[in-house]
This record gives structure tokens, sequence and C-alpha cells, in this order.
């Protein structure tokens, strides 16, 4: 397992490289700069600014630049904000996003999971039906509009929850200001969680090993949760990686809609504002992230499944 | 599942009892619409910024909140001289937010700061442009950072710095120039570089005591200008003539305008800044007007979703708002809490005059008057936007705006027709550009339909992203584009001087030497009246050739709750807090 | 004698099966109902989903126009439909460039394992990692902004997480028993993957292709948004619901803007996810 774990982090540092690396020459080939802007600038003023921002270099002295300082964990000045560090700006919100996603990945996992055993379980009969349907509505419903629906429904014409922000301590009238986006985030990963439980379940309900373990007399519960969960599960596993990362990392439109500060946000408004430091930054920490899920993933598959070896 | 719903009735009980409309009354919130880029006034460069700038530091004028009319600032008076060229301000005895006292001398430090290339400013060019030997000083010390650089610089930024040398050298450069020189291996970079060359000894130097800034003692600050500018002490309030501590931004660096290090003269303080969070303001107790600063502290959402925003206003967590979401604003005009008045912002389509079929200016007269105006302010815009048949808003003091002819979709045919496409026929299917937003689309929209129906031709959208729309504008790749133009200051020039033919923001290849004569010489005429008829006379011609075509003027959007005074409609949608109250509203 | 039995495939098999499952049955018809009526309403209306009379703007559904008008004052009813075009065309074209590429490249992943898998995957990663956003730009200013282009793009992005899932059912199913015995018997590996492995991975793949399909239809739209997909006057669903979305306020509720074009939308994915249901349920080999 260690020598597992040491390959793949020593893989996923390669992988990192790789991708800033490429990161860094698409951006700076994409059309539009960084410093244009409503008004024009006199040409002698945008030269300036082109120094000040080291753009006038070779584009490779600029790449070395850069990764000089990322090896000296420098990750640079933002373009935009100026003054402000790439990594001050993005790891608060980074953690703002981690909170909301761990919540949003944990309600997702818990009722999709529980939804899709028991439609399984209770196959072609009306908890199935009612279960399944319910998923259907959640995926056929963007989040962009569900979330104004519910802050419709529960925010303003039923004063029951607060309309958007996030919490500023942990008293409980902050703390109810996760409810609504942590599940306008959720419902639809929770809708195709259940789905692919279910498919999986389905699966392994029908094998040989189910039908001795039934025989053998073992309750339905134990058939359900000890033997046939862990291999009915492998595709929500599959799922499960980049899906986390994608949790994590924020939905912009629930950022958007419920006014919450994370890195879903920088990712969306540096790329539209060409800020070449802030898209590394996320750029490089939404990739770290995916491919820690990924190595999740692997060892999730090895533990529930013994024949799979880990290469 | 029982414990589910048992911690919900539990959160929900929690909730009624200990739920207060305020965190914290006193203070007033108002939403900022985005999270400022910067907070230095030599860097600033829009309204989000502003907004808090505005509050924390103050120029030698300010603006009265109702009209924006000139008021004494930091300067308690001034006087003009030698044609409206000198002026000598004279300070009040006022201190710095942290106690120190505010001198000429930080004037003059902070007013040279913004014209170092190293700063790298972009509204440098609104100190430079005015005072005296500033550009040429400018000038100077960029070609100096340009030939430290040489060997790095990449080569295609080479020849572009190259072909502006011979304009921008100074005598003091001959050495450096002969070493870039040396090394150069480009054919063209060397011819530019030689040229350079020759220039360098017949300019003379320009040093920095040599700008048109002094301190002539503590309390004495003499500005001489290039031009006479009738509108300069309009500028002397303009963010980028804001006074910075010079202890503070020397010790700090680029970090200075943190909440723990920042030090300004204007009524408020900085006491927290949570970036895309909020930045929360308190009184400054060294402010010389304290004593009529009425607030205690100030909250700064900056929360983008404009329905948001107004979701949180409705229930009361947000006293302003500085802007409403669109798609229903005409509900919210009707309310109490809305205010609106007109602001000097113009809305209007650009054509691109160097190629077919813009290139003929009847088909660009035919496109304009088959516009219905009226329709768009009052169906898709709403909020009591006036249709514009001039480029410059109507109200500016002494100025009439010169008119284009009038909507008429007979006369539009008719023009078409002469230009060659009877009905329409043979005209090229033309793009209308704009850049991606919802209130941008449903003009275009319009506009498409409206020309597909009365002229018969055939028109396509195509929306980009901000940045792209830029590069796509000042490249002239297009043949309509939306635009829109706020006025820096309260002077017709500020819409005018766009469309010179040098002129940076011109984006449509206009090009009229008579326009251009009558703006240069506007420019330079000391006589008031003669200056605007000028003026007016410049913006008739455009009026007729059309590059552009005015759609509307923008209002402003405020909507605040009531019990909150202090906050008035201005055509800038300018709102220094300092005459603020939050009386019933907080509490 | 005559052979009184017909023998059938099982492929006829299945469809039998298909047939007899009546909501896949049901929602299959269903679908191609809703599929040829974006084809056939915009035709026999009298309104033009281009025509706008901006003094009837954000009407009610009235007599005049049955599903009420937008902003700009265009019936909503024909813009639905033609949305709908816009909208399946996209959705069915993306999906099956990524499963397409996705099948088949995590099924070889997956199967061969060791050094070509980590390589593929780790390629994966990469291309997980990189801007999307930023690809689609490029790719827009070079190609230009052409219809196919929004299609190929966003197939190109699903099937990575397709191929993900491919990949994991593969490294299971490669150590069954039935996998040794042909193996033991000679078969080919392009064989053993195309014949016995790719059939019983259809499963989870048929489902999570369903769930595709949605996705993208939205991705689409946030696309539009964003200014990167289709161009006014022409629209789809993502867009007309992302315009209600936008809409909606607590003083007067536009319901029409956001109800007709959802439900549209909720229906064909419903109607979708039931034939995929039904699909799988079919064509399972295994379950008797």
């Amino acid at each position: 397992m260690l020598a597992f774990l040491a390959k793949r982090v020593a893989g996923g540092i390669l992988t990192l490289f790789v991708i800033g690396s490429l990161c860094f020459f698409i951006t700076r080939f994409a059309p539009g700069s960084p410093l244009t802007g409503e008004k024009k600038l006199p040409p002698e003023v945008l030269r300036n600014l082109e120094r000040a921002y080291n753009l006038d270099q070779p584009i490779v002295t600029q790449y070395l630049h850069q990764l000089k300082g990322y090896l000296t964990g420098d990750f640079g000045l933002s373009f935009r904000y100026l003054g402000k560090r790439v990594d001050e700006l993005i790891f608060p919100s980074f953690a703002t996003s981690v909170y909301l996603g761990a919540l949003g990945f944990c309600l997702a996992m818990l009722q999709g999971v529980a939804i899709g055993v028991l439609a399984a379980a209770r196959h072609n009969r009306v908890p199935d039906y009612v279960s399944m349907s319910f998923a259907l509505a959640g995926i056929s419903i963007p989040n962009f509009l569900l979330g104004p629906l519910l802050v419709m429904a529960f925010a303003l014409w039923r004063q029951w929850l607060p309309v958007a922000g996030w919490p500023e301590d942990l008293s409980a009238g902050e703390l109810l200001k996760l409810v609504l986006p942590v599940t306008t985030l959720s419902l639809v990963h929770t809708a195709y969680i259940s789905r692919l439980t279910r498919a999986g379940m389905m699966d392994v309900l029908s094998r040989d090993y189910i039908r001795t373990a039934r025989a053998k007399g073992l309750s339905e519960s134990a058939v359900l949760l000890r033997h046939a969960l862990k291999n009915g599960i492998t595709p929500v596993v599959s799922y499960a990686g980049p899906m986390a990362a994608y949790v994590f990392t924020g939905s912009v439109v629930v950022e958007k809609i419920f006014a919450i500060p994370g890195m879903g946000q920088h990712f969306v408004d540096s790329s539209l504002a060409r800020d070449y430091p802030m898209i590394m930054g996320t750029m490089l920490v939404y990739s770290a992230l995916i491919i820690v899920f990924n190595i999740l993933v692997d060892v999730a598959y090895s533990l529930l499944d013994p024949r799979v070896r880990l290469t | 599942m029982t414990r589910s719903i048992l911690s919900i009735a539990c959160a929900t009980v929690l909730f009624y009892g200990c739920g207060s409309e305020f965190e914290d009354p006193g203070t007033l919130v108002m939403n900022n619409n985005t999270e400022p880029q910067t907070l230095d006034p030599g860097l600033e460069k829009g309204q989000p910024e502003y907004n808090v700038t505005i509050n924390l530091f103050e120029g030698l004028t300010t603006y009265d909140p109702k009209d924006l009319t000139v008021k004494p600032g930091v300067a308690d008076s001034w006087k003009v001289a030698e044609n409206g060229t000198v002026y000598t301000f004279h300070l009040r005895d006022c201190k710095w937010s942290n106690g120190d006292p505010v001198t000429a001398r930080d004037f003059e430090w902070s007013w040279k700061r913004v014209i170092e290339p190293s700063l790298a400013s972009e509204y440098s060019y609104q100190v430079f442009t005015y005072l005296k030997n500033a550009k040429a000083y400018y000038d100077g010390r960029s070609v100096e950072a340009v030939l430290l650089d040489w060997t790095s610089t990449a080569a295609d930024k080479k020849a572009e710095a190259a072909e502006d040398l011979p304009k921008q050298v100074q005598a003091r450069h001959v050495p450096a120039i002969r070493k870039a020189l040396e090394g150069e291996k480009d054919p063209k970079v060397a011819e530019s570089l030689k040229k350079a060359l020759e220039e360098a000894p017949k300019r003379k130097d320009v040093s920095i005591q040599e700008v048109g800034v002094q301190a002539a003692d503590d309390r004495t600050l003499v500005v001489t200008l290039e031009n006479p500018t009738p509108y300069f002490l309009d500028l002397a309030a303009f963010f980028t003539y804001f006074p910075v501590h010079r202890a503070t931004v020397e010790k700090y660096g680029k970090d200075w305008t943190r909440a723990e290090t920042l030090v300004g003269n204007g009524p408020f303080r900085m006491k927290e800044w949570r970036v895309k969070q909020h930045i929360l303001l308190e009184k400054n107790p060294n402010y010389w007007d304290a004593a009529n600063v009425a607030l205690q502290r100030v909250k700064l959402l900056a929360i983008e979703n404009a329905s948001t925003a107004f979701n949180l206003y409705e229930k009361g967590r947000i006293h302003w708002l500085t802007d409403v979401p669109r798609e229903y604003i005409e509900e919210l005009v009707k309310r109490p809490d809305f205010h609106s008045g007109p602001m000097l912002t113009t809305y209007f389509y650009g054509f691109n005059v160097t190629k077919a079929p813009t290139k003929d200016k009847k088909v660009r007269q035919a496109l304009s008057r088959a516009i219905d105006k009226e329709k768009i302010s009052r169906f898709i815009t709403r909020a009591g936007e006036k249709p514009a048949e001039s480029l410059v808003p109507p109200g500016l003091p002494g100025y009439t705006p010169a008119t284009m002819a009038s909507y008429d979709p007979d006369a539009a045919r008719k023009l078409l027709a002469e230009a060659g496409f009877p009905e329409g026929k043979g005209f090229p299917r033309i793009e209308i550009l704009y850049n991606t937003q919802d209130s941008h689309k449903k003009i275009a929209s319009a506009i498409q339909e409206m020309w597909r129906t009365q002229l018969k031709i055939d028109v396509e959208l195509r929306n980009v992203e901000w940045k792209i729309y830029l590069d796509m504008q000042s490249r002239l790749e297009f043949q309509a584009i939306r635009r829109a133009w706020i006025a820096d200051y309260n002077d017709p020039n500020t819409f005018i001087d766009m469309f010179t033919t040098e002129g940076g923001n011109n984006n449509t290849g206009f090009s009229n030497p008579e326009y251009d004569r009558l703006v240069h010489g506007a420019a330079r005429q000391p006589d008031p009246a003669i200056r605007m008829r000028m003026l007016h006379d410049a913006e008739a011609i455009l009026m007729d050739e059309l590059p552009v075509v005015p759609i509307y003027f923008y209002v402003t959007k405020n909507m605040v709750k009531p019990g909150v005074t202090g906050i008035y409609d201005n055509v800038r949608d300018t709102h220094p807090l300092n005459r603020v109250r939050l009386g019933e509203a907080g509490r | 004698m005559e052979l009184a039995i017909q023998g059938r495939s099982p492929t006829q098999l299945a469809l039998g099966r298909f047939r007899k499952n009546r909501r896949a049955w049901i929602s299959f018809w269903l679908l191609l109902v809703l599929g040829l009526s974006t084809v056939v309403v915009p035709w026999s209306t009298s309104h033009d989903f281009r025509t706008q009379t901006l003094e009837r703007s954000k009407e009610a559904p009235n007599g005049t126009y049955w599903m009420g008008t937008d902003a700009n004052g265009r019936d909503l009813m024909v813009r639905t439909f033609m949305g709908g075009r816009i909208s399946f065309a996209v959705g069915l074209l993306a999906t099956v460039i990524s499963l397409a590429i996705g099948v088949a490249y995590g099924a070889i992943a997956g199967f061969i394992r060791g050094k070509t898998d980590t390589l593929m995957m780790r390629f994966v990663d990469v291309l997980y990692g990189l801007p999307h956003m930023f690809l689609v730009i490029i790719a827009m200013a070079i190609f230009g902004k052409t219809f196919l282009l929004v299609f190929i793009i966003l197939g190109c992005f699903s099937w990575m997480t397709m191929a993900r899932i491919v990949r994991g059912q593969v490294l299971s199913l490669r150590e069954k028993e039935f996998v040794e015995a042909a193996r033991a018997l000679g078969v080919s590996t392009g064989s053993i993957i195309s014949r016995h492995m790719i059939p019983n991975i259809l499963g989870p793949v048929i489902v999570y292709a369903t769930l595709t399909v949605p996705s993208v239809m939205l991705q689409e739209s946030f696309l539009s948004f964003l200014g990167l997909g289709i161009s006014e006057p022409q629209t789809s669903w993502g867009v007309l619901i992302n315009e209600g979305a936008n809409s909606l306020n607590p003083i007067r509720v536009y319901w029409w803007l956001v109800v007709f074009p959802g439900s549209f939308l909720a229906l064909t994915l419903f109607t979708l996810n039931s034939v995929g249901d039904g699909l799988r349920d079919a064509f399972d080999v295994q379950q008797r």
C-alpha cells in the first residue's frame, strides 16, 4: 500500500507540473490581455504596465520566472486584485468551498446511497418508483433554477431561512445560511448517486453469491449492507472522484446565487479577466484536488473488492 | 430520519429566537456590487473602488453630494491666475487618520508618484495630460525604463517600443540608446533607434522639479497646467488626485492598503477588509469635519448577483442598493424607495467606418434612423431612460447638444435605397457585436429585429466575453458594436474628444479633419462661450456622419430604505457618505 | 418438415423485454412525440420565433400567446419548441461522441492495466486539470463560431467521466472467471474487450449515458450564457430556463417563463431516463 501511495503521489506531482505548464502556455496564447479595459490606455502607459507585470519579456523567460516562484513557494501577485498575493486570495476561498463541498458531498452520498439501496431492494415496487422519480426530478431541474426557487419558497415567501450569505460565526442563525446552498448543491448529485447505486446494486443482487447468502438465512439488511453494498457501489465510487472535486471547488452558480465567497467564482472571474497568476493558482488547486480524490477512489476500489490489485 | 427532523425543528426555534434584523444598529449596510480591485487611489480605475476610496481619502476639492458642484475639500480657498494655467491652493489645517498633519508636500508627493512609470498606474494620464511638463517627464522616464530592460525584452515588444522612442527621448538618453543600438540585430528596430539617437540631443531633459506641482510651504500648493483647463477644479476632486500618506506607502510598499496599515484623510477609516465578503469602515475622528459626519460605521458588501442583493434588501439586511436587477425593474420603478435621476452616461452603437457596407454614410444614417429608441427605453430598459438623439447627454451647463435626424423608417428605407440597396436587396449580412450580458442581448435582439422588419436586411448577433470584446473593438473586427461611455468629468469634452482621429477610444475608424480642428481648438480656447460653440459644431458633424448612433441615456438606480437620508441622485452616481444619516432604518 | 419455431437473436429477445416494460415503452413513444413536436409545432404556428412585439413583452398566457411572451415580446410557445430542437440536437450528438470515445478509452485502459493504464489515466487527469473555459475560448477563436463546434466541445468534456466509470467496471470484471476462461481458450485481447467485457458493462454505462444527456444540455446553456454557445435569436431550453430563473422575484412572478421550458426539459429528461432504464433492464444478461 505504501509503495502504491508513494508512486501515485509522485505521479501526481508530475501531472501537476504538466498541467501547470500547459495551463501557462494556453492562457498566454488565448486571445485577450489582462491589461485591456473599457478606456483605452495611451501606448506609453500600456507599455509600462506590461513591464510591471513582466509581460514584455519572451514567453520562455516568463515561464521560468513563474516556475522559480512556484518552487520557492511564491505564487505571485494577482493582476486584478492589485497588491494581493495569489495564495492569500485563493486559500480562504478554498477553505469556504471545502466546507460547503464537504457538507454537500456527505449529504449527497448518504442520501443517494440510501435511496439507491432502497430502490434496488424494493425493485419495481412503489418505493423504487417513488425514489427514482424523485431522483429524476433532481436531475431535471438545473441548479440555476433550483436555487432561486428554494430561495423564493423558503426565504422570501415563508421566511424560515436566510436569503444568502456565508456564516460569519458559529451561531445557529448564521449556520442556517448553509441549508439552502448545500441543498441546491447536493440535490443533483443525490439524484445521480441514487441512480448509479441502484444500477450497481441491481447488478450485484442478481449474482450467485447473494443467492447463497440469502439461502443461508441471513437477514435482508445483512445481505444488502454487508455483502451487496461493497460491490454495488463501484460505479458510485468512480463517480465520486470527479464529483467531489467539482463539489469542493464550488459550483459557480450556487456561489453567485447565495453570495458565497468560494473558489468557483475565482475560477471563472480570473479566466474572464485574464488574471494569469490567479488562473494558474486556481487550476493547480483544482487539479491537485482531483488527483487526490482519484487516488482515494483507487484505494477505495481495492478495499471494496479485494480481487482488484493495486498496481 | 427522526434525528434530522428533530435537529431542523431545534434550528428553526433557535432561529426565531435569536434572529435580529441587523447585526449592529448604527451601521449602514450597502452593496458595492463587486470586490474592489485596489484601494490605492493612484492605481484605482473604477466605480466600485471609488465608492470606498471616496470615504477614505479627500482631495483638494470635493463634490457636493446633491449636484456635484465643486466644493472646498482639503483646500479651503484657491486663486486662479495666468489665464487659467496657474492655481494656488491654500490648505486648511487637517490631519491624517493617524494624527499626522496633512501638508501640501503630501499632495506634491502623491501626484508625482502617480506619474512615475514604475507605479504602473492606468490613470496616470489623468495627471500627466494636464500638469505642465508632466507628460515630458513621464515619457522621459518611460524611455529610461525601456532602455534599461532592452536585452531582456521580447522581440515584438522591442519593435513596438522602438517606434515610440523618437517621440519621447530626451538629451540624457543618448548613451543608453547607443548601447541598445550596439547589440541590435533587427534592421527595423535599429532604424528606429537611429532616429531616436538623432532626436535625443534636440530635446532637453525634464526633471521631476520641473513638473507643474510645487508645495510652496506646508499649506500652499502651486499647480501649473499645460493648457487652460476650465474643469481642473473638477479634476482635483478625482480619485487619481487624492493624497496618500508617504510614510505608510514607503514603509509597506504594495501592501499598504490593508485594514491594519491604511492611512487616509477622509471622513472614514478602514476597520476590516474581508475579500469578496465585506469592507467595514468606521468614522475617522481625525477628519476635519468629523463633527458633521453622522454615520458611525459603514459596511460595503461585494454581492455581484443583483437578485441576491435585492432579496437581502427586501429582508432588511441591506439598507442601500446602487444597482437593481434589470429583469423585473418595471416593478421596482413603481416603489417609493426607488430613486432615479439622469446620468452622464450614454449607451450607443458604433459602426465600422473603414469597411463596407458601413463605410457609406447613407448606410449608417439608414441604420440609425431605423432604430425606434422610444420603444427600447419604454419596453426593454424600462427604468425611465430617455432615448438619446445626441451623444452628449443634456444638462451640462452652458452646452446645447447637437442632435441627429429622428426615427423615421420611411426615410431610412429611402436612404438605404440611395446607397444602392433598395428593399435591402444585395445588402451583405452584418453582425452586431456585444459583450455578454443579458441587457445588451435584449437590446441587440430588438435592434436586429427592427433592422430586419424595417429595412429587410439580414443581421446576426454575436456575443463574446469581455476581453475578447475589447480586443475586437480595438481591432475594428465588427460592423456594428454595442458601447457605452461614462463621463469622467462634467464637461462635453469627455464625450467629444473620443472621436478625434488619434483618439484612443475612437474605435470606429472615423477621421474627419474639421472635427479634429474643432476639438483641438476647443482645448486651447480660453473663452468658454466660444469653446462650447466649437464643441457643439464638432458634435454636429458627428451626428451627421454617424460613426456612432446614440440609443439612450442612463439613469441612476438606487434603492434606499426609508429613514436613510443624505443620498441624492446626481449625474455621476457619486455618493460621498459624510452627510448620510441612518435615521430610523438603523433601529 | 418446416420449422415451426424460429430462433431469435439476443437483440430481438432484448427488444422484446423492452417492449414489455410499460414505463419504458410509453416513455419511448413520449420521447419520440416530444422530438417530433419540436420539428412540427414551429411550422404549424402562425407566430415566428423571431418576431418581437415589444409592447406585449412579458405577458402571461392568453388567447394570442398560448404560453405568454418573453422579455422581447416574442411568443414563448414557438420559442420553447425551437429551443427543443437545439437541446435535442446538442444532447444526443454530444452524448454519442462522448460514449464513443469514453467507452473505448476506458475499456482499453481498464483491461490492459499496468503502464498503459497509468499513462492513459494520467492523461485524463491532465485533461481534467486544464482550464476548460480557456480551451473553449481558444477553440472558438481558431475555428470560428460554428454550431458543430459546440457539440464537439461538449462531447469532449463528458467522455472523461465515462472513461473512468468504464475503467472501474472493467477493472472488476477483468478478474472474473469467464475472462480467465476466454483467455485460456486463446481469445485475443481485442475480442475479449469488445465481445465479452463491453456487453457486461452496459448497465452503468447506459445509465450514465442517459445522465450525460441532461448534463450536456445544461452545459450548453452555461456556454451560451458565457457567450460561447448558440447566439440569438436561436435559443435552447437551458437558455430559456436561465432567462426565466433570472426573472424570478418576490413581487411579480413571471411563472410562464420558467414553467413551460422547465416542464419540457424535465419531461424530456424523465423519458430519456426511463428509456435508459428500460434498455438496461432489457439487455442485462444476468438479470433473469
